[in-house]
């Protein structure tokens, strides 16, 4: 079975819960700012998991 | 003017429980993901194989969607509390009627969410997505990572 790269699939696990983050923080608050901030946040999580998985193989 | 302190004494002691259970429900929180993973993790070097099993992760997801919302309550019910105390202050004396009901503060809640940015309310959202999202992130399979 040909299993799907990595990155493109964390990319969109990310993109994915940055919307939920920012669904939820926009219906709680109705503020466009704080929807963005949590947006991005969350995103920057998944690329964080991206980051530190290539750092991981290029180092074994 | 001993009765309006009593009353806002009441007040703050509802802030403080409420505050108080969202640290503590945080910490429960990164506590069981912790624990969940550090117990789950697969024994031996399967790189076809994620950091936990599928069915762990859920059960993980579900857990952590039902803190969340807990979670989100309690962020809500201390803010609302906040609105209750402000409101208190300005009561006069003979005024105080020690009601401990938030809903009519719901509205001027709504406002000061949309015009300020809500720091702890972002900061609880964004905790426990993050941690639905790096709980699904942990059944992944290393082997996929192709460079």
């Amino acid at each position: 079975m040909a299993l799907p790269p990595l990155i493109p699939t964390v990319l969109i696990l990310g993109a994915c819960f940055g919307i939920i983050g920012s669904g939820l923080t926009f219906w709680a608050t109705h503020n466009y700012r704080a929807t963005v901030i949590t947006g991005v946040s969350v995103f920057a999580v998944a690329l964080l998991y991206l980051a530190l998985s290539v750092l991981q193989k290029i180092s074994a | 003017m001993e009765a309006k302190i009593r009353y806002l004494e009441m007040i703050q002691g509802a802030i403080d429980r409420a505050s108080d259970n969202s640290l503590r429900i945080k910490g429960f929180a990164m506590l069981l993901l912790a624990g969940t993973i550090a117990f789950a993790v697969r024994e031996g070097s399967d790189p076809s194989a994620g950091l936990i099993p599928l069915p762990i992760a859920l059960v993980l997801l579900i857990a952590a969607v039902s803190i969340g919302i807990l979670d989100f309550y309690f962020v809500r019910q201390s803010d609302l509390f906040g609105i209750l105390y402000n409101d208190a202050m300005r009561h006069s004396e003979g005024n105080v009627d020690f009601s401990m009901d938030t809903r009519p503060h719901d509205e001027v809640l709504s406002r000061r969410y949309e015009a300020a940015t809500p720091i702890p309310l972002m900061a609880t959202i964004f905790l426990h997505v993050s941690v639905a999202l790096v709980v699904i992130l942990a059944t992944l399979p290393p082997v996929w990572l192709k460079l």
